[in-house]
């Protein structure tokens, strides 16, 4: 991955340089390594052979000239004037024939002739020293000569052997045949002779010859100067070096055009490619009027961007039509909502689909009938009483307009709408009944309880006054108006809680101070508090005035308090106030017996009363809490236990 | 310029004649007979004769202008100059061939005495210095033989 990511990061300019470069230096090297190696041997060896076709070339003019030599003393031998070695060449004649001979010849060369007795008869050079004594073949070496030996017959009798013909060829001569030009350099070494060397500067290809026979100790030499047989690859070399230079120069003005024509188009695509995701301006576009691999792609990529920005143009329409829809069916919701009956809940519904779906081809029926080519809401309604599901018609949609995809699930939802809207309206009919019923039957119910308590109350107090009983019956009857009497508050308690939840308790609002109203509260209830021994600590001082119902804030505040005291057998009492937000919260903290956080759930229960304390109505929380309801708050009761207090906290707010 | 020619040949011949030794013909000693008679000189000098005695004869001329040659012309073979050139001519196409020259009296008796079969002519005094055998004798122009 390393080696992937350092790959691309290299840019293409540079990929695109280096891999020419590559190329061009596998080509040169291939190339040079071929001449240097191959051209360079090939070159040597034909080199070689030429030297040595020169060498044999030479080998062959010396034997031919020797050989020629050879005729021209065969041709002196065959004279007629030889017969004078049988006269002991008294008259020169051969003598003179020889020196003429040896003249036109040049070279140096000396003929003679022998007789019989290996005596020299005649010469073309006096003072020979040799001994032809030892003569035996045809053609030997002795001493600096290469020397021919051709026997003489007599002319008249070819059977007779008169002598030889001896010619003595120096062999210093040879050298005088070898060429030395043109840095070709030829020489012939030998133990017998010296021959000279040519001077040789430099390093040289070199070949060796030996002579023909008798020669065979002659070796000729051929050698060439290295620097002129390999003159060719030295140019070709050169001429490489400058190819390669040019080649690597080409190549760096290619690059330069291919980083024009190629990678500049590329990064202009890459920059607007950028500023599009930079700023999602999609109306941008790439000018380009190339009809190569580029043009094309600048070409797609224009058409990229303007059916992404399309694609977007659309999504953002489709999601404004969503959206509208949306608004549409939470606004539809909104408006069936409001409705109070059945039917208005049917109008306003087939009202609003007509609005929705822009067609007056709606309408409600109870007609079980099928509809063809329309949409049918089904109203099911649940009834809660029998428990079962009813229909109470069918909204016929004709011809709905295909605007809105899910169509089915939107009318179903619709359907499902109406009919839990028209549902609530039933339950809250029945709720309202069933309230109604209590409220009646409970003022009924207290107004006809009153009447008869009336008369036990004032019988029941008549007879104690009387005084005309014993002191049993006495006690009896005061069992008697007691119980009467906490009847008669239960039925006051139960009057109130019904007002209460009929709605039909008088709020008189009027400016009230609050801690001088928990003052005159205080007044009434510290006897009571004293006889328990329990001490109320008012914290609640200074001037708070709100706009509230002073018999209903009064009636809770004394509840409450009053409640704390009956719970507290022995301690403290404190009161607080506190301001949060708009509310106003009156903390009565006791150390009572507490309540059980079991309890706590069923404390404003009507009739629940504690497990441990079991007096009074039941009603005085439920009242309570009833009443701060009206004076726009709440009664929360805290504690952590039993027997760890309580701390009752009244919120109400200004009207 | 004939007659001047003419005139210096005889001066010379009668010099000559007055005071050269006499012409002989000689041999090697080994040559297969002791004497010749002018005929047989004259047939052999002439490739008439080529054998002696099984033996093949060579004769052995002097030089063009030599003086003996002249007196062996005169008084052996009794031809004149033309005479002679016009009989090589004429018997060249039948193989025959004039005989061997040699430069000098001495090269022509050196030759003569290595060589056994050869004949040739000479002052008497030289063939007598080279111990030749005389074959033939000629005194004062007339030819004379030995036997």
């Amino acid at each position: 991955m390393v080696n992937l990511n350092l790959k691309n990061s290299i840019s293409i300019q540079t990929k695109i340089f280096l891999t020419f470069l590559i190329i061009i230096f596998i080509g040169y090297g291939i190339t040079f390594f071929y001449i240097m190696k191959y051209e360079n041997e090939i070159l040597i060896d034909k080199e070689m052979k030429k030297l040595e076709n020169k060498a044999e070339q030479t080998l062959f003019e010396l034997k031919n000239h020797l050989i020629f030599l050879k005729k021209e003393a065969a041709f002196l031998s065959k004279l007629e004037i030889m017969d004078d070695i049988i006269a002991k060449d008294i008259d020169k004649r051969v003598s003179n024939l020889l020196k003429k001979k040896a003249q036109d010849l040049g070279e140096n060369i000396i003929f003679a002739v022998i007789d019989n007795n290996g005596k020299i008869v005649a010469s073309s050079q006096e003072n020979i020293k040799l001994s032809f004594s030892k003569l035996k073949k045809e053609e030997e070496i002795i001493q600096n000569f290469f020397i021919i030996t051709i026997p003489v017959t007599a002319s008249f009798d070819s059977n007779r052997h008169i002598g030889k013909l001896i010619l003595l060829y120096p062999l210093k001569n040879l050298e005088k045949h070898l060429k030395n030009n043109e840095g070709i350099y030829s020489w012939i070494t030998s133990d017998i002779v010296d021959f000279k060397k040519p001077e040789i500067s430099g390093e040289t290809l070199e070949v060796k010859k030996r002579f023909f026979a008798p020669l065979q100790n002659l070796i000729l030499h051929y050698a060439v100067d290295k620097k002129i047989a390999l003159e060719t690859v030295y140019h070709v070399q050169t001429l490489l070096n400058i190819v390669f230079l040019i080649m690597i120069l080409l190549t760096s003005i290619f690059i330069f055009f291919i980083s024009k024509n190629l990678v500049l188009p590329i990064k202009s695509l890459y920059e607007t490619a950028h500023y599009i995701i930079k700023t999602g301006d999609y109306n941008k576009e790439i000018y380009s009027n190339r009809q190569d691999e580029i043009g094309n792609l600048t070409k797609i990529f224009n058409i990229l961007i303007k059916k992404t920005k399309e694609s977007l143009d659309s999504i953002k329409a489709q999601s404004k039509k969503y959206e509208e829809s949306l608004i549409d069916l939470i606004e539809f919701f909104n408006t069936i909502t409001k409705t109070e009956s059945k039917y208005d809940t049917i109008t306003v519904a087939i009202r609003e689909l007509k609005r929705l779906m822009n067609t007056q081809d709606i309408f409600f029926t109870t007609d079980k009938s099928e509809f063809k080519n329309a949409f049918m809401l089904n109203i099911d309604v649940k009834n809660f009483k029998e428990n079962r599901s009813e229909n109470l018609g069918t909204i016929v949609i004709h011809n709905p307009a295909n605007q809105i995809t899910n169509l089915k699930r939107f009318y179903n939802s619709i359907a499902q709408m109406i009919s839990l809207q028209i549902e609530r309206i039933s339950l809250m009919e029945e709720l309202k009944e069933t309230l109604r019923a209590k409220s009646s039957f409970l003022s009924a119910m207290s107004h006809e309880l009153k009447t008869p308590i009336g008369s036990i109350l004032s019988l029941s107090q008549y007879l104690l006054t009387s005084s005309k009983l014993d002191q049993n019956d006495l006690e009896s009857v005061s069992k008697i108006e007691h119980s009467a009497n906490h009847l008669l508050q239960i039925i006051n308690d139960i009057l109130t809680i019904a007002k209460a939840d009929s709605g039909k308790i008088d709020m008189n609002i009027s400016k009230i101070d609050i801690p001088q109203t928990i003052k005159e509260v205080l007044d009434i209830l510290n006897p009571l508090a004293e006889s328990k021994g329990v001490k109320i600590i008012n914290d609640i001082k200074g001037e708070l005035k709100i706009n509230t119902d002073p018999k209903l804030f009064k009636i809770v505040i004394i509840n409450l308090i009053s409640n704390a005291i009956k719970f507290t057998p022995k301690g403290d009492i404190h009161l607080s106030l506190k301001k949060e937000k708009n509310d106003y919260k009156i903390y009565i903290k006791d150390c009572g017996i507490g309540i059980d956080k079991e309890d706590i759930k069923y404390i404003f229960d009507e009739f629940y009363q504690g497990k441990i304390y079991k007096s009074g109505t039941g009603l005085g929380l439920a009242i309570s809490k009833k009443f701060a309801a009206l004076l726009k708050g709440d009664i929360i009761v805290h504690s952590e236990g039993v027997g760890k207090g309580t701390t009752t906290i009244f919120v109400f707010n200004s009207f | 310029m004939k007659w001047f020619v003419k005139l210096f040949f005889i001066l010379s011949a009668s010099f000559l004649y007055m005071y050269a030794d006499s012409l002989v013909i000689a041999a090697n000693r080994n040559f297969p007979v002791d004497s010749l008679n002018l005929k047989t000189v004259q047939k052999i000098y002439l490739d008439k004769i080529r054998f002696l005695g099984g033996k093949k004869i060579l004769p052995i001329n002097l030089p063009y202008n030599h003086f003996l040659r002249k007196k062996f012309e005169n008084s052996v073979l009794k031809m004149k100059r033309f005479e002679i050139e016009r009989y090589w001519l004429k018997t060249h196409y039948m193989g025959h061939r004039p005989p061997k020259v040699l430069k000098s009296q001495d090269a022509v008796a050196s030759f003569l005495k290595s060589i056994d079969n050869a004949i040739g002519y000479l002052e008497k005094g030289t063939a007598i210095k080279y111990k030749l055998k005389i074959l033939y004798e000629v005194q004062n122009g007339k030819s004379k033989s030995k036997k």
